[in-house]
Parts: C-alpha cells; sequence; structure tokens
C-alpha cells in the first residue's frame, strides 16, 4: 500500500498537474464566491475538458476545483452574508457578524484554516481508512438515516440562540417549505399551486441567497434611510470604529487557533463522517458541526456575534465533507453526491469501474488523485491565504455602495444556477421573509437545515414505513438508530432541566 | 471623488455580469438552409456525471465534427427533469435549441398521470438513440443465485425492492403482472441508482433495479450478483446474464431520444437525422456504448411511434396499481 503510495505521489507531481490544481482552485474560488454559481456547476463545466487529461491530471482539476468553490463560497458568505454555495450558509453566521465587528481578514482566515483542517482528515481517511468507514456507512439504512436527521434537527432546535419556541418554528417552516417537490414514493409532483416550476421544489440557492443575502441588503437599505432622517449616535461611533482595527490586528493568532483546537477536530470529524454517508452532503455537516460546537463550547454566548470557533465550527465541518464524500465512490463504485458523481464519470470516460477492486487494478491512478487533492488544499491555502487581503480591502467599501451591487450578483446567481426567471421572484420572496422573520427575532438558518434536511428525513421515513409495514418499532430494534435515539432523547431531556434551572434562579 | 470611481467600477462589475447572463441565451434568426451557423444547445433532463449525461457528453464530443458547430451540453435538472420538457416547448423551434431525453416519461408515462401541461405534440422527436439496460441485482450472500430461485423465494418471502424512479416500480409491477400478482414484493423508493445500490450492499434492501452503471464495481468484486436483464438485449459486458424474454413474454426497456420543439424547420432536421446517422455509427461511440452498457438504437420517426405506442399500452396495464399502492 505505502509503495502505491509514493508511487502515487510521484505520478501526480508533474508541473502540468501542479499548474491544473492550481487553475481549478483559483478558478473554483471565483465561480464559488459569486452566488449561485456552486462548486458542483463549475466541475460540470470543465468536465468535458478532463477527458483529454490524463486521468490523474484530470481528476485532480475537477476536485481542486470543487475544493475551491467550497471556499469561494464561504468567502461571499463572510463578506456579504450571501452564501455562495449554500454549504456555507452556516459559515454566514459568524463570518459576516465578525466582518461587521471589522475583522474581515480574520474571518477568512479563520474559515480557511478551519477548511485546510477539515479537508486533509477528510483526505487522509479517504487514503488510508476508506474501507472501513465505507463499510459502517453501509450500515445506516433508512431507520438510522431518520434518525440521525432528526439528530440534528432537535440538536439545531435546543442549540440556537434566543427562545426555543422561536427556533422550532423556524426549523418547521423549512420541513415545510421542503414538501413542495415531487413525492419521494411515487415521484409525482406535489403540493406545487399547479406552477410547473415548483414541480421539482424550490430552489435551494433562491431560498438561500433570499433569506440571507438580501434581506440583509434590505436591512441595509431600512438603516441608511433611518440614519439618514434620525441619526442615531451611537452608530455613528461604531462605524469609526471599524475603521480603527489595524491590518495588523485583523489576522489570525496562533494562540486564537489552539483554544478552538477541539472544535477544529470535531467539526473536521463530523463533516468526514456525514460525507461518508451517501445524500447528505456539506451542508448538513455544516450545520451539524455547528450545533455540536454551539453546544460543547466555553464561548456559546457569543455564537451568532462573531465567534470565530463558530466560523471554524462550520467551514471544518463542510470541507471535511469535500474528500469524504469519495469514500463510497472508490470503495463501492457508488456515487454519493452529485459531485462524486461527476468524478464518477470522468474515471468511466478513461476506462477506469470504480469499486471495491480499484486500488489493485488502478492503485497508482487512484491514489495519485488522493495525493493531488492532498496538494490542492495546500494550493487553496496559500492563494486565498494571500487574496484575503483583497477581501479585506473590499470591506471598507460603503455599504450603501455596496447593496446594489450584492442584490445584481444575488439576481444574476439565482437566475444562472436555474436559468428560471421564477426563481428570482422566488428569491425576492424569501428576501421579503427573511427580512421580516428578522425584525421578530426567528432565527433564518433554521428554515434552511430544515429545507435541506427535509426531503431526506421523509424519504428514509417512508422507506421505514414501506419495510417495517407500517411498524414503528423497527427504529428501536436496530442498534445504530436505537443509539441515535436515545443520544436526541438526552438532548431534549438535558434542555428541558436548563430550562427549569434557569427558570428557579430567575 | 474616489468614491465616484468606485461607484463607477462597480456599475460597470455589475453590468458585465448582467451581460454575461444574457450574451448566452441571444440567438439570431434565419430560415435554417445555412444551419448550423452557430453553437447548438442540447438541454437534458438529467444532471451531470450520470448515465444520461455521461453518453450525450460522448456523443456530443464526436457529433461536433459531423455537426460542423460545437454542441454544448445543458442540464436542465428542475422539476425532477420536468421543466426542460416546459422550457424546450417555449423555445424557438430553430434548431439551437435542441433536447435529448424525449423518451419514455414523455411518451409513455405523462399520458397516463398527466405529470406535466406539455404533450408529445408539443416537440418534434427526430431519432431514438439509445435504450438504457435495466437490470435486476441482488446481493451474492441472497439465498437464491439466479432470477428462477428468485421468483420461487419471492413468492413465499417478502423481498424488498429499491427502485430509484418510477420507470422501474413500473417494470417490477410488470413483472409480478405474469405471476399473477403472486410474488409479495414491497417497492421502496430511493433518491438515485447509487443510493439504491447502496440499500442492497447495506442489507437494506433485496434486490435493486436500475441501469448497472453504479453496480459494476461490487459486481466485479463479488458483492452483487446480476439475476437478468431486462430489454431484449443481453449486456455487452456480461453475456451470461439472461434476459426477461427466456422467461416470459416480455421485455421492457426505457429509451431516449433526440428533439426538439415543434415546428423545427425540414432543413434541420434533416441534417440533425444525418448527425446522429453518422455519430450512432462511429466506432468510438460503439466501443464507448459496448464498454458501458447503452444499446444504441436508431429508429426511424415512425418506428419509435411504434414503440412508445406500446409501451405506453404495457404501462398503461400496471400503472393505477403502481401509483395506487403507493398513495
Amino acid at each position: 500500500m505505502f509503495g502505491q503510495i509514493a508511487e502515487g505521489f510521484i505520478a501526480m507531481f508533474t508541473p502540468l498537474t501542479i499548474i491544473l490544481a492550481s487553475v481549478g482552485v483559483i478558478a473554483g474560488t471565483i465561480l464559488g464566491a459569486i452566488p449561485g454559481l456552486t462548486a458542483t456547476m463549475g466541475i460540470a463545466l470543465i468536465l468535458p475538458v478532463t477527458f483529454y487529461l490524463d486521468p490523474v491530471a484530470g481528476i485532480v482539476m475537477l476536485t481542486a476545483m470543487y475544493k475551491g468553490g467550497l471556499f469561494g463560497g464561504s468567502i461571499s458568505a463572510i463578506m456579504f452574508n450571501a452564501p455562495g454555495t449554500p454549504a456555507a450558509a452556516a459559515t454566514a453566521a459568524d463570518g459576516y457578524a465578525l466582518k461587521n465587528k471589522g475583522y474581515p481578514r480574520k474571518a477568512i482566515r479563520t474559515a480557511l484554516i478551519a477548511s485546510t483542517m477539515g479537508d486533509m482528515l477528510g483526505n487522509l481517511v479517504l487514503m488510508f481508512s476508506a474501507a472501513t468507514i465505507a463499510s459502517i456507512a453501509l450500515r445506516f439504512g433508512p431507520a438510522e438515516y431518520t434518525m440521525l436527521i432528526l439528530f440534528a434537527l432537535v440538536l439545531i432546535v435546543t442549540v440556537s440562540q434566543g427562545t426555543i419556541a422561536k427556533s422550532m418554528i423556524s426549523v418547521l417552516i423549512g420541513l415545510l417549505l421542503a414538501t413542495i417537490n415531487a413525492d419521494p414514493v411515487t415521484s409525482i409532483p406535489r403540493l406545487n399551486f399547479g406552477l410547473v416550476d415548483l414541480s421539482g421544489g424550490i430552489s435551494i440557492i433562491a431560498l438561500v441567497i433570499g433569506l440571507l443575502a438580501v434581506s440583509e441588503v434590505f436591512s441595509t437599505i431600512e438603516q441608511h434611510f433611518r440614519q439618514k432622517y434620525k441619526p442615531d449616535p451611537k452608530q455613528k461611533i461604531e462605524e469609526d470604529h471599524n475603521k480603527a482595527i489595524s491590518k495588523k490586528d485583523d489576522n489570525v493568532t496562533f494562540k486564537g487557533l489552539f483554544e478552538i483546537k477541539r472544535t477544529l477536530f470535531r467539526s473536521a470529524g463530523i463533516g468526514t463522517a456525514i460525507g461518508a454517508l451517501p445524500g447528505l452532503g456539506p451542508v448538513t455537516a455544516a450545520f451539524v458541526g455547528y450545533g455540536q460546537a454551539l453546544k460543547k463550547s466555553k464561548n456559546r454566548k457569543n455564537f451568532g456575534k462573531g465567534e470565530p470557533e463558530g466560523i471554524a465550527a462550520a467551514e471544518a465541518a463542510n470541507s471535511g465533507v469535500a474528500s469524504a464524500n469519495l469514500i463510497p465512490l472508490v470503495t463501492l463504485g457508488i456515487p454519493g453526491d452529485a459531485e462524486a458523481a461527476i468524478i464518477f464519470g470522468a474515471l468511466i470516460i478513461h476506462g477506469i469501474v470504480p469499486g471495491p477492486r480499484i486500488f489493485e487494478t488502478n492503485g497508482t491512478i487512484i491514489y495519485g488523485i488522493f495525493a493531488g487533492m492532498l496538494m490542492a488544499s495546500v494550493i487553496n491555502l496559500l492563494f486565498n491565504w494571500y487574496a484575503s487581503n483583497i477581501y479585506r480591502r473590499i470591506s471598507f467599501i460603503r455599504p450603501t455602495v455596496l447593496a446594489p451591487i450584492i442584490l445584481v450578483l444575488c439576481i444574476a446567481g439565482t437566475y444562472g444556477y436555474s436559468q428560471a426567471a421564477f426563481d428570482i421572484f422566488v428569491m425576492f420572496i424569501f428576501g421579503l421573509l427573511g427580512y421580516l422573520l428578522k425584525k421578530i427575532e426567528v432565527p433564518l438558518v433554521g428554515i434552511i437545515i430544515g429545507f435541506v434536511l427535509g426531503p431526506t428525513l421523509e424519504t428514509s421515513f417512508r422507506q421505514v414505513l414501506v419495510v417495517a409495514d407500517g411498524n414503528f418499532m423497527l427504529f428501536f430494534t436496530q442498534p445504530i438508530s436505537l443509539a441515535l435515539f436515545l443520544l436526541t432523547l438526552m438532548i431534549v431531556i438535558n434542555t428541558i432541566f436548563r430550562i427549569l434551572r434557569a427558570k428557579k434562579t430567575a | 471623488m474616489k468614491n465616484f470611481h468606485l461607484r463607477i467600477f462597480f456599475a460597470a462589475l455589475g453590468l458585465l455580469v448582467v451581460l454575461a447572463g444574457c450574451g448566452v441565451s441571444s440567438s439570431g434568426s434565419g430560415d435554417g438552409s445555412d444551419y448550423p451557423r452557430k453553437a447548438v444547445t442540447l438541454m437534458l433532463p438529467y444532471g451531470a456525471g450520470g448515465p444520461t449525461d455521461l453518453f450525450f457528453r460522448e456523443f456530443a464530443r464526436i457529433a461536433e465534427e459531423h455537426l460542423g458547430q460545437k454542441i454544448i451540453i445543458r442540464n436542465e435538472t428542475g422539476g425532477g427533469g420536468l421543466t426542460m420538457y416546459s422550457r424546450l416547448a417555449k423555445a424557438k423551434p430553430d434548431g439551437y435549441t435542441m433536447a435529448a431525453g424525449m423518451g419514455t416519461t414523455l411518451y409513455s408515462i405523462n399520458p397516463h398521470l398527466e405529470l406535466m401541461d406539455n404533450q408529445p405534440e408539443d416537440f418534434d422527436l427526430i431519432s431514438s438513440i439509445f435504450e438504457y439496460q435495466h437490470i435486476i441485482a441482488a446481493s451474492t450472500d441472497a439465498p437464491y443465485q439466479t432470477f428462477e430461485e428468485f421468483i420461487e423465494y419471492s413468492k413465499e418471502n417478502h423481498v424488498r425492492i429499491a427502485s430509484p424512479a418510477l420507470t422501474n416500480n413500473i417494470f417490477a409491477e410488470l413483472i409480478n403482472k405474469e405471476e399473477n400478482y403472486e410474488l409479495k414484493w414491497d417497492i421502496i423508493s430511493y433518491d438515485s441508482g447509487a443510493e439504491a445500490a447502496a440499500a442492497v450492499l447495506g442489507g437494506h434492501a433485496d434486490i435493486v433495479i436500475d441501469a448497472p452503471s453504479a453496480m459494476l464495481g461490487s459486481e466485479e468484486a463479488g458483492d452483487l450478483n446480476f439475476l437478468v436483464v431486462l430489454p431484449e438485449n443481453k449486456m455487452s459486458t456480461h453475456p451470461d446474464v439472461p434476459t426477461l424474454n427466456e422467461f416470459y413474454d416480455l421485455s421492457m426497456s426505457a429509451m431516449i431520444g433526440i428533439g426538439g420543439p415543434a415546428g423545427l424547420p425540414d432543413e434541420v432536421i434533416e441534417k440533425w437525422d444525418e448527425v446522429i446517422e453518422k455519430t450512432l455509427k462511429d466506432p468510438e461511440l460503439i466501443k464507448f456504448a459496448e464498454n458501458n452498457n447503452y444499446t444504441i438504437v436508431k429508429k426511424s420517426k415512425e418506428e419509435v411511434q411504434e414503440y412508445f405506442d406500446n409501451q405506453r399500452e404495457q404501462f398503461g396495464q400496471v400503472i393505477d396499481r403502481v401509483v395506487e399502492k403507493q398513495n
């Protein structure tokens, strides 16, 4: 095995591969940073190019682009609260707040280090223990998926800032919106109000960008007019304060990173584990990582208010997925998500059939690809580390100048994602909804997580009902499912006690 | 002053983005006599990297030489692939917006279920392209190793069938009909073929019905066992696997073709017919299809019509059962 790994590194370390990986990372970052142009679209676009390259160079370029794209999504999430890819929605929570405090470069670099950590861990697991992880992942059937998602949803509800009632409302809105799609069992469109455009469900990009970025633009407009007609002296001071933070202070420190090491490793692990399960993806990972950090961290009070630990928790988890999602592909020949499906296609075009025997038949190529992925992480780290200086400059632009630009980008991005003008309306509706919900302090991320997890929850739950012929006991007779259920129950009981105690002391 | 420049800069940037968005979709006009004068968009109702996408990317690469223009593949996956049809129906019939994927869903399922408003008359189908080779696969640990044993087993025991699409559910019901609905099959729907295959490997389902692309690796490693091929042609990579019509007077397939919005000029249809003819005979494409289990089918318009008429009727026999059972 180590011989193959060494051969793989040699096969990968060619000038062409290095150039292609760099191009992939840079192009991916730019694409990802534009809301609506996702990393997956990026790699679908360059897929035909890779047919003409040798498999290692071609696939390394694809994965480099995906990694760059995932991170690019976080850049716009931090700078504009407009997650370039849905996976960055959790990063936006603390990232945008920290940027608003005047630390854009610190926010970006924290995200970058966390992202690289998550990515590296996923990559090493992929390299050394893919087969083991895959065999565990296969044990996740419908009952386990249902319980895992229930666990994630309960976690999000109980750890959210603000009242539990409001976070429940938010998650439930998300679940409700997720029911607008094709029925998972019969594939027949339902609840679409007779609109064909809705028969495949609401576009996730329109929802995320609308809720987070467009609502933020509306708030900026409101603030501007408030400021103009009824100046608030406190606000003015805060603005001046922003400019006072020097470039030197706007940076990550070793001490700061050391303090959040637990969160970094925990989130990276969560990302890797969720990545290995087909059909869940980076959005789920990011929110579960964020939720777990909220539960465990000493700084949990500052989460959502620009806490670097929150950024790290979300980023390490969503990047952990970027390599781990290839685990089912290389060990079973099963592409777990859209990105893996595209790489699957690229392998097939080169005449390589992914499956359990791929390490024997094409070991050098596979390890070459893994090595290239590690290199892509490093390139991503270097490139964005220096580029964060440019991003810092963007943050000096006045919000009133920036708002219309962001709005244009949101519209272009939402349209670009699906090429449906209908989605632009959807985006504005969610922008308005987000703006109103913010006024009554209903957390918006709950809607996104509910929306993302809803379809898998429904599909898995209904699969259980078919398998067990309507008998709920299946949830409690499977060991993994039972364990997840008990864990969920513990969180609920724990939360009830916490609330009771808080009431007593109050 | 500095601010002013910044404003101009960003206004220009914004405009650029908008223009870039528009540039792609602008299209010229013409009577079609010098067709094609520019790149042609080929829409697909399925996502990038899936079996349909893979085939048409290879197809487009070769067809470009015969067409003399670039072919741009666009994955229109909205509405579970349904929005592609409404978008195609609204497109100008000038031959620059074409689609691959006009097949079983449009002609054989939609008339029964009315999933979308568009009817077959809204489109011009030029030619069929290929058939998917659906197979039935089981884990090698299963108590049955052949199709006959599997059928006997399912008369006595409940079997969980993982199916990633409505068409595949219909296939399962059609086989069950041959056995007078004596088979105790529970159909479990999955979002994708990959997830369905994983369910069988993990023991959460017993059988998977799908095109084999996501199963080849596991079969090679001895984890999956191919029981039967549903269409009448054997798999080129696994010629030992029997076909369904060796057991019943039944064979099933899903076919996909290339077409455009209704009212395509004759020149366009002729040109594409010629391009498709040449591309499907290209040895490179034939080799690709063989290695990856696509059955290339070049049928005339009338033959395709007949194929779908038969299929629609075949599906009609069980479609109520499929939809009702699952509601």
